[in-house]
């Protein structure tokens, strides 16, 4: 398989669709840069790191009523901010349509009390029609079966989607990787799936299984209240000031950088299809390894993902996943409707074709249909 | 016999295995854990199933299931079975074909239901709802009409015969359904005898079989039951309960309440001889159980239907709407179920409560009988809705609304050419399916509620592009029925009427 990198033809690191921001009350972001990121976004996310007041209900609105497509989320700490205060905004936060979740952040080491203030946030959060969800901050120091239990006891409670994230960058515990896998995995034979929010730094080997949801800086992107711009809410590295530069300044300068996210080095996830090699689909080795000999050629591909134009290409999105596209695997991706079969698409594009359909259909980002 | 066939057996799905199949797994199901089983809900074809929590474990573990990943995973079938328990292997063949059919596992690429080929609607509406005036002789807390300083006028006898001409001559189909309204209808009973007379002409002339139907408030029955028993219309009665429920909200405009009139015309209709259909309308779910018993035990009703209120026309200024109340209602409503399972144990009669038994039959086929809760709703294609005035809407709900207008019956083109070529029609079909509101597209429970209804919303949020503002109701009633109906089969025998109009899948969705 080749490395993509070599031809330098598309970006390893898109321009980013996932805006993770951070806020506060005069969030730098909140000014001009706001409308590059509308322009950009498949998803923003905000995180509060102050209690809910009317102003950032105000913003979500704002946002809300904007006319581009984009999700918003809803992230903010149930135990310093008070349930009560939260649940004052859960009548208008349900009114938002843009609203795909409202993630309350906890403690592993929550009190009883504390937890169920939050079941209760989660029961009014879901009754008003809002997709509640938990993120569940590890400390270090936290039992792995006390977590199991909490994490149960917020799926009962009504939590639609649980991730977790450490609380600093720091290992917290060498050995906690494997024990936290094993409980991982218990959750998910239980029924109860648990994401990773963010990177667990050193634990990898342990939860390598897991891609976690900051999508490792492709096409994601986290903006502090000060404006200042990293590939992620763990990385030391600054990008950029939106005090100084504009977003679409700062990004082109990374979109060829392997060091964006230093743990992310291979995760290559392009897709490019051109006149002799027809298929390049780095990072999918299920691609080589099941050719899909014995797919009906009758079999239309039905798109589950969302196109966005660049430059160079297209990127394909879907929630906060996403791929890059070549101007000719676009082209193929259009072809991608419901009605073109894999006989038509192999006829246009050529027969290793259907091999990135099949890639598109592993990752998800299709469903094929008789 | 293909595995496309809707009436794949096991038998004939066993035989179709082969070692080299590939198995695929399905992501974006839905996965919920209760006492160690996992119900598992696969949206797109609102298929579902409850697994124990062995079995569960087993198919995670040999990667048949992948919770919580967002990818596909695939694997040959002669790759399955080294290494499996024995207990396991035994049934493997049976867990592949639950979750085949449930195409919670793809085969090949396959998956057995065909999603864009299912959730389809009928192009034209069979059921014509004709508001004969919007003035009524109560003033209901909750009624979608709001306070009015005048009397409304009364649709015009001609105004009522040309709408029903018109529907029966230009909607294509053989079976259609009239229904008086308002306001309350019988307010105007020149138009409703007259209209009656002219539909069955008009039906008979085309070919066609038309049910005429009416739903009153009860106050004028004793008046008119015997005229209402000789056109042969089906009566509806508006009831919520017992006195103390019924007198909160349905009033006259003193502020009386009503009971006492609204049983007399119960009285007098049953002694023309009608059957009357009863509906009540929820505003404190505590009330559901008290308003149930009394329709089986005081009415000796069967089957009636009982509605919650809506934030729309009175009910805006006249009562609270808290944010929050869909889980309280959706608990109390639950307890229908009991009410319904007891009533059977001691009768041996299976009662019928709109929407329980609509919901139960969501779950067990890919019909949509019924013109709600399905994408888009019925709103046009199932419906349409006629003024007094005799403008056409698009639902009976949207009377009265510009934004829903499609026309005028004096004016407008054959009905059929005008719902081809409405853009109102053709933006508000658009607007309703699931794919396009935001919070329906990701809702597990998008295929057996649909994305709510348009008028709820549309009063709820000020347009089109929101959820149904009780969502949560129908998201938790939807899942405790799949519960309920895991742990006791004979809840199948709610569906009831719906039975003919459904076809009931193959396989029963309880791997229990």
């Amino acid at each position: 398989m080749k490395i993509f990198a070599r031809n330098q033809t598309l970006p390893l690191r898109p321009e980013p669709f996932v805006f993770r921001l951070e806020w506060k009350p005069g969030a730098e972001w909140a000014g001009s840069a706001l409308e590059e990121i509308i322009a950009e976004a498949h998803f923003i996310q905000l995180e509060a790191v102050q209690p809910l007041d009317e102003e950032v209900v105000d913003l979500l609105r704002k946002l809300d009523d904007r006319p581009e497509k984009f999700s918003l989320r809803l992230l903010s700490r149930a135990e310093d901010f008070g349930a009560e205060t939260i649940k004052k905004f859960i009548g208008p936060l349900s009114r938002l349509k843009k609203l795909d979740a409202v993630i309350f952040v906890i403690s592993s080491r929550s009190d009883e009390p504390a937890q169920a203030e939050v079941s209760s946030l989660l029961s009014a959060a879901a009754s008003a029609g809002l997709k509640p969800g938990i993120l569940v901050e590890l400390e270090p120091g936290a039992s792995v079966s006390g977590l199991e239990q909490l994490i149960k006891n917020l799926r009962l409670s009504g939590a639609m989607e649980i991730a977790l994230r450490p609380t600093s960058a720091a290992n917290p515990h060498p050995n906690f990787g494997k024990n936290l896998a094993n409980c991982l995995s218990h959750l998910k034979s239980e029924g109860i799936p648990v994401s990773l929010g963010e990177c667990f730094p050193g634990l990898e080997p342990g939860l390598s299984a897991l891609e976690p949801n900051c999508r490792r800086a492709f096409g994601s992107c986290y903006l502090d209240s000060q404006g200042l711009v990293r590939a992620c809410r763990q990385s030391r590295e600054i990008l950029g000031d939106l005090s100084r530069q504009k977003l679409a300044e700062i990004w082109p300068g990374y979109l060829f950088a392997e060091d964006l996210c230093s743990r992310a080095a291979l995760t290559v996830q392009s897709l490019k299809l051109e006149e002799n090699e027809a298929v390049e689909a780095n990072g999918m080795a299920e691609v080589e390894n099941l050719s899909p000999t014995s797919l009906d050629s009758s079999l239309r591909p039905v798109p589950l993902f969302i196109l966005k134009d660049k430059k160079w290409g297209a990127a394909l999105i879907k929630g906060l996943d996403g791929l890059v596209l070549s101007p000719k695997g676009e082209k193929l991706a259009r072809m991608i409707d419901g009605k073109n079969t894999l006989r038509s698409i192999r006829k246009k594009f050529g027969p290793r074709s259907a091999g990135l359909i099949y890639a598109l259909f592993l990752r998800g980002l299709v469903r094929l249909e008789k | 016999m293909t595995r496309y066939s809707l009436d794949l057996s096991f038998e004939d799905f066993k035989k179709s295995l082969s070692p080299d199949d590939l198995l695929t797994t399905v992501p974006g199901l839905y996965f919920s854990p209760r006492s160690g089983r996992v119900l598992i809900v696969e949206p797109e074809s609102a298929s579902w199933l409850v697994v124990p929590p062995k079995e569960f474990g087993y198919l995670v573990e040999r990667g048949l299931l992948a919770p919580g990943s967002g990818a596909r995973s695939s694997l040959r079938l002669a790759d399955l079975e080294p290494g499996l328990d024995p207990d396991f292997k035994a049934e493997l063949d049976r867990w592949l074909y639950r979750l085949f059919v449930g195409n919670m596992l793809a085969i090949n690429g396959y998956a057995y239901h065909q999603p864009s080929r299912l959730w389809a609607v009928q192009k034209y509406p069979h059921y014509f709802n004709i508001h004969l005036t919007e003035s009524c002789n109560l003033a209901c807390r909750y009624c979608r009409v709001g306070d009015s300083p005048g009397r409304f006028a009364l649709m015009p006898v001609e105004t009522c015969k040309k709408v029903i001409r018109r529907v029966v001559e230009e909607i294509p189909g053989t079976k259609i359904i009239i229904g008086f309204h308002g306001g309350e209808p019988l307010l105007n009973p020149e138009a409703i005898v007259e209209g009656s007379k002219y539909a069955r002409e008009v039906a008979r002339s085309a070919g066609k079989e038309v049910t005429l139907s009416l739903q009153t408030n009860g106050v004028l029955l004793r008046k008119h039951s015997q005229l209402l028993k000789e056109l042969n219309i089906e009566v509806g009665v508006s009831i919520d309960g017992p006195a103390a429920i019924h007198n909160r909200h349905r009033v006259f405009g003193s502020g009386r309440g009503s009971f006492d009139e609204v049983m007399d015309g119960i009285q007098a209709a049953r002694q023309a001889g009608l059957n009357p259909g009863y509906l009540a309308v929820i505003h404190d779910p505590g009330d559901y159980l008290p308003v149930a018993r009394f329709m089986v035990e005081t009415l000796g009703a069967t089957s009636f239907r009982l509605n919650f209120s809506c934030y729309e026309g009175r009910a805006k200024s006249k009562l609270d709407f808290d944010p929050t109340r869909a889980a309280a209602f959706a608990r109390n409503w639950l307890q229908l179920l009991d009410f319904v399972l007891e009533h059977h144990r001691q009768t041996g009669v299976w009662l019928s409560i709109d929407d329980l038994n609509l919901f139960v039959a969501h779950l067990l086929t890919k019909d949509r009988p019924h013109m709600c809760y399905r994408s888009p709703c019925g709103a046009g294609n199932a419906i349409l809705g006629f003024g007094a005035d005799g403008k056409i809407y698009l639902c009976e709900e949207l009377v009265g609304k510009d934004q829903f207008c499609l026309g005028d019956i004096e004016t407008a083109p054959p009905l059929h050419r005008l719902l081809d070529e409405s853009l109102v029609h053709a933006r508000a079909s658009e607007s309703r399916r699931v794919e396009n509101v935001a919070a329906c597209a990701g809702c597990p429970w998008r295929r057996f509620h649909g994305a709510g209804c348009l008028n709820k919303s549309f009063e709820y949020f000020g347009d089109l592009e929101h959820r149904d503002p009780m969502c949560h109701f129908y998201r938790v009633v939807f899942e405790e029925l799949m519960w309920k109906l895991a742990d006791n089969p004979e809840i199948i025998n709610l569906i009831s009427y719906y039975k003919k109009y459904i076809r009931v899948q193959n396989e029963w969705p309880v791997g229990i």
